[in-house]
């Protein structure tokens, strides 16, 4: 069974068609990354997953049950994109009140938040008022306390939006492990080397619609092997290696260090490449596709999308 | 994860809204609001005490001095003086005097627009500050009803207040008592017969509060800034309570004896003073005040509403803005 299937939906606020026609099926025990720029639609979906929102057309069903529904909400911990918190507010307290929230006696809920605090590395921070803690520790605090009452799925708006890069990588290793345990993350960005660091599924989603969802990997393997694409190649003895490219007809460039290789035909690139580098006994260091495969995907379908 | 049958969802719903409760008035207590609104509840009336103190008991002891030599007093004498004082320091009707609103004491201070901007000021921010956080989505995503999370604040915000009201006026009760009341055994004697007058003044100033909490409450579920929502509430409650009194002057008396069922201050004292003079003495007093000021007495009657249909009315206009605000909030989409 997956834990969110969403079929057709379809949000009017106003005379805006915020979601026009979106589909997601997010099976249970993944981490599910919801791609797409500014002003997609991310937020308005899960929001509508979470009953916050009423749909204006379409189906949700989060665990077989109508989204918002009491039961599924006991299953739900959620971190919302912009949160400020009361800043009088001590990080236990307001752990152990979304504990009580979530059906926990107070001693129970005050444990758990003693120990989620300290999972999320917030050790010595529980009787501090939350308006002392920095921007990355908020966001900590965030997860934790979406982390609890022990949810099944946990839905994660834009986890890592103001953070700098060491607080982004702290909260991405934290949902990694929370779906090593098992659990199903929701996760949305339009950080798209974060979501390509975290999630083993993605769903693109470009002006309301779903443009693309499924297995990471296969939507790499679709769309960018075998098709256009720019990469970046690092090897020594890199001047004998761009003559050999070129005469044998791949469109190859020096810029500092490394070579680009920008290709419509990536197949027949991938072939000539290897011989090419067995022909002058160069050593690889590198050969990666420049700014990650998924913003390649993204780019195309957008354009594409766009376009048509 | 199975349903949940019935019998223990009702108990899971019950005892979380205990919790919810006890959380609230702990974050309540911790808010700058909160300082305030104890601050202005205590204050006045340690002014009043300080000036009871200073100039009045001096006056009032030489005063007793001079009725017992000359009358000796009785035990029941001792008691009703000390009735007749507390009552018109705290702004209540006394039988003697039978002139209605024409005291001035600590409730034309508690009931009036100090403790409406005060209590406006506290609960403003009820629902409004949550949504304006971010924290309402938080909240609601939770296996909680919306109406759990509005009901839990109310009564967070009711059991506090109830707490203060309690406090200041048993703070100038017991001030009174244990300085008029002089010899431990009519101490004794005299609180017991005169407590009731305590009750009524904390009873009815806490519904007062409650009243303009609730109504406070509402426009907080309706607007999703606090400021904007308590100084809405603020103006509409302060315009409810000076236009019947206005439209009366201006002539429009028609309107006012429909606006003067909105008048909350004006419910509360007339409640106040029903209750502590009892039946009789308040209809004794209000047919003095038609005796003693003839025409104009039409004019105070037209905007005065009868008791029992004061009580009701405040209590419908705690209850009827609660229920809609939680309505509201359950009905609302949270963005």
């Amino acid at each position: 069974m997956s834990a969110i299937s969403i079929s057709g939906l379809r949000k009017v606020i106003g005379k805006f068609t915020a979601l026009d026609d979106v589909n997601l099926e997010v099976p249970e025990g993944v981490c599910f990354g919801i791609l797409g720029p500014n002003g997609a639609g991310k937020t308005t979906t899960i929001k509508i997953i979470l009953g916050l929102l009423e749909p204006s057309g379409g189906e949700v069903r989060v665990f077989g049950e109508k989204a918002g529904s009491y039961n599924v909400r006991r299953r739900i911990g959620y971190l919302p994109e912009r949160i400020e918190y009361h800043n009088h507010v001590l990080c236990v307290d307001f752990l152990k009140y979304v504990g009580i929230l979530n059906h926990m006696k107070p001693l129970k809920a005050e444990r758990a938040a003693k120990e989620i605090l300290a999972w999320v590395g917030l050790e010595g921070w529980e009787d501090q008022p939350i308006g002392t803690l920095s921007a990355g520790m908020k966001q900590r605090l965030g997860l934790a306390q979406a982390l609890m009452g022990d949810p099944d799925l946990l839905i994660l708006d834009e986890p890592t939006t103001n953070l700098d890069p060491i607080g982004r990588k702290e909260i991405l290793d934290k949902v990694r492990d929370i779906v090593r345990d098992g659990k199903t993350v929701l996760l949305s960005s339009h950080i798209l080397s974060e979501v390509e660091m975290v999630s083993d599924y993605v769903g693109i989603i470009f002006r309301g619609r779903t443009l693309r969802q499924g297995k990471l990997k296969d939507i790499v393997q679709e769309l960018v092997h075998g098709k256009s694409g720019r990469y970046e190649l690092v090897v020594d003895k890199k001047d004998e290696v761009l003559v050999l490219l070129k005469e044998n007809g791949v469109d190859a460039s020096i810029d500092g260090e490394r070579i680009i290789v920008s290709s419509s035909d990536m197949d027949s690139v991938g072939r000539i490449i290897p011989k090419v580098l067995a022909e002058v006994d160069a050593r690889i260091v590198k050969f990666a596709p420049i700014g990650g495969a998924l913003q390649e995907v993204f780019l195309q379908l957008v354009s594409e999308s766009s376009s048509g | 994860m199975a349903s949940l049958s019935l019998t223990d969802k009702a108990q899971i719903v019950l005892s979380q809204t205990a919790f919810i409760v006890v959380e609230e008035i702990k974050s309540l207590y911790k808010t700058r609001a909160f300082v305030i609104f104890s601050i202005l509840m205590l204050l006045p009336m340690q002014l009043i005490l300080i000036s009871y103190a200073t100039t009045q008991y001096p006056q009032l002891l030489a005063e007793i001095e001079k009725a017992f030599f000359l009358n000796g007093i009785f035990e029941n004498g001792a008691i009703d003086t000390f009735r007749d004082i507390f009552s018109s320091a705290m702004g209540v009707q006394t039988v003697q005097r039978g002139v209605i609103s024409y005291t001035i004491g600590a409730t034309t201070y508690y009931l009036n627009i100090p403790i409406i901007a005060i209590v406006t000021l506290l609960t403003c921010g009820f629902i409004a500050s949550e949504r304006e956080k971010g924290t309402l989505p938080v909240y609601v995503s939770k296996p909680v009803y919306r109406t759990q999370l509005v009901l839990s604040k109310f009564l967070a915000f009711a059991i506090v207040s109830l707490a203060l009201t309690a406090l200041t006026y048993s703070l100038a009760y017991f001030t009174y008592a244990a300085t008029l009341l002089a010899p431990l055994s009519l101490f004794f004697t005299g609180v017991s017969e005169t407590i009731n007058l305590l009750l009524i003044l904390i009873f009815f100033t806490w519904l007062f509060i409650l009243a303009v909490g609730s109504i406070t409450i509402l426009f907080s579920s309706l607007i999703d800034r606090s400021i904007i929502a308590g100084v809405t509430s603020l103006i509409v409650l302060l315009l409810l309570s000076i236009l019947p009194n206005m439209l009366i002057v201006f002539g429009g008396a028609g309107l006012s004896s429909y606006l003067r069922f909105f008048d909350i201050p004006g419910l509360a004292s007339q409640l106040i003073d029903y209750h502590s003079l009892g039946f009789l003495n308040y209809y004794k007093s209000l047919w003095n005040i038609i005796t003693m000021i003839g025409f104009f007495s039409e004019f105070i009657i037209s905007r005065m509403v009868d008791p029992s249909t004061a009580l009701i009315v405040i209590v419908l206009l705690t209850v009827v803005p609660l229920t809609a605000s939680c309505i509201i909030t359950e009905k609302r989409e949270v963005t």
